[in-house]
């Protein structure tokens, strides 16, 4: 009837087709409301537009968020986290023997899964820190450089200050900067390091200080064999976390099932081989939720699931 | 001249397919649906001309929206007097008049449902998405979607469908929130 019915509103119906529709429109009240959505879901196909909305950095660089209050209790709940558990001034040396800093002067934030934190160093730089991320910086800065250190993944917006670098470091490479904004991810247990330059102007250096590359505005590094390579960012949307957005680019549903469990620290099984092979890129707000994306990844794949609500575990099947 | 010529080519690429659509959807008639869409893309033209317009979009819309109510009212009357039409095909008439008069152009055109629209399209399969894009955003029509894309002309009609299938169903929950939500204030 669908099918039938879209012809119709098409405009494409002959004459026996249209004595059918009305025919199934006039025998139930219900029928007419099914007609009316499909006949909006038509217009609205016709006059959307913008479907590839277009890379313009200025949409990146206010940091919208969509649901204000939702935001607020989100980063008041992790701060609460954080004041209870970790902010506590702590020695202890990151990751070996290159960084011989005094660290007592340090606080330590962890962000748990399924959540981010904006914070405010002291000298007014921001920074946003992703999921099972952190960060470690100091009270005050000192005066010949500023100091944090990130097992995660961040991004920074820096104040600028000629004379003062401020260097961000991660288990293998050091990222020095003079006033910038940019995402870092480097998770120490995955192996993984990549930073994306927003704005400004930054330097990367390898621990043993045999390979440093610059980057310019809108270009990325990624290590990959063993090698950083530079490349112009392709696209901003796995930047746009700090705004509660989660992106897939050309991702089967396994990998975004698993990055599903990172971010909402919840536990996926998959108990059927019929999951599709494509690839598949979009993107959700993390504010929808669990079931919300479940819901939109049924729609192209065919599984069912349910939920464990003792363990919090979602069975795919 | 030359300027006002080639924004006038920008304007017709841009919105004559959409138009097409819409006008046909309306009027059930490819020559009449040509006809509004090219009237209403001249009326947008001298309009813009003239002044500053808020929403290309939403002039457009209603433009194209008055032509068609006008020429199914008239349809009506020439249809009666010309051939006798059936009771049904009356109320076939009365009917779209009545669904015309109810299109809301700043609920189709809002915000929200762009962002539902866009996020239900970006979900959809590859090659759906395609033919969808091929379809709405460069505005070819189905038999150069099906030779672009070497596929048959039912394919492309497929393709389309299951895009406006899966609009549906998003809408249907966000208009049936956005009724909730009326009631609970109203």
């Amino acid at each position: 009837m669908e099918e039938l019915l879209i012809k119709y509103i098409s405009g494409s119906a002959d004459r026996s087709e249209k004595k059918e529709v009305m025919d199934w429109i006039n025998s139930d009240q219900n029928n007419r409301k099914e007609f009316e959505t499909l006949q909006k879901a038509y217009f609205v196909s016709i006059w959307t537009d913008d479907l590839e909305p277009e890379v313009i950095e200025d949409e990146i660089i206010p940091i919208k968020r969509k649901p204000v209050w939702n935001e607020i209790l989100k980063v008041a709940a992790v701060l609460l986290i954080g004041f209870s558990l970790f902010i506590n001034i702590k020695d202890y040396v990151f990751n070996g023997k290159t960084n011989n800093i005094e660290k007592e002067n340090f606080q330590s934030v962890h962000v748990p899964s399924g959540q981010r934190v904006e914070l405010s160093l002291v000298d007014g730089s921001k920074v946003w820190v992703n999921a099972n991320s952190k960060l470690d910086y100091p009270q005050t800065f000192n005066k010949d450089q500023r100091i944090v250190f990130l097992d995660g993944e961040g991004q920074f917006n820096i104040e600028h200050n000629d004379k003062i670098p401020f260097i961000v470091k991660t288990k293998d490479f050091d990222i020095q900067v003079l006033g910038t904004e940019f995402n870092v991810k480097a998770y120490s247990t995955k192996g993984k390091f990549e930073t994306a330059l927003l704005q400004g102007k930054v330097q990367i250096s390898s621990k043993d200080g045999q390979n440093k590359i610059t980057l310019k505005p809108n270009e990325e590094a990624i290590l990959e064999n063993g090698k950083l390579l530079v490349r112009p960012i392709q696209n901003l949307d796995p930047y746009r976390w700090v705004e509660g957005l989660m992106t897939f680019e050309n991702e089967s549903i396994e990998d975004i099932l698993l990055k599903m469990e990172d971010y909402f620290d919840i536990n996926i099984s998959i108990k059927t081989k019929n999951l599709n092979k494509k690839k598949y890129t979009g993107k959700f707000w993390i504010d929808d939720g669990v079931e919300d994306m479940l819901e939109v990844l049924q729609k192209t794949s065919d599984f069912k699931y349910s939920r464990n609500s003792d363990t919090n575990e979602y069975i795919i099947y | 001249m030359e300027a006002v010529k080639q924004n006038f080519t920008q304007l017709y690429h841009s919105f004559h397919q959409r138009s097409f659509l819409f006008a046909k959807s309306l009027v059930h008639a490819d020559d009449v649906a040509e006809d509004i869409a090219m009237e209403s893309l001249v009326i947008l033209w001298e309009k813009m001309k003239a002044e500053e317009i808020q929403s290309v979009q939403s002039f457009l819309f209603r433009v194209i929206k008055n032509k068609a109510l006008d020429h199914l009212k008239h349809l009506k009357v020439r249809r009666r007097v010309v051939e006798a039409l059936d009771e049904w095909e009356e109320g076939e008439i009365d009917f779209r008049v009545e669904m015309i008069n109810g299109i809301n152009d700043e609920q189709i055109l809002s915000k929200e449902i762009r962002e539902i629209a866009e996020r239900t399209l970006e979900m959809l399969p590859s090659k759906t998405r395609e033919v969808f894009m091929l379809s709405r955003q460069e505005y070819l029509k189905g038999h150069e979607i099906a030779e672009r894309l070497g596929i048959s002309q039912k394919g492309v009609e497929y393709h389309i469908s299951k895009a406006i299938k899966a609009l549906r169903v998003s809408l249907k929950d966000y208009l049936l929130t956005l009724w909730m939500l009326l009631k609970f204030f109203s």
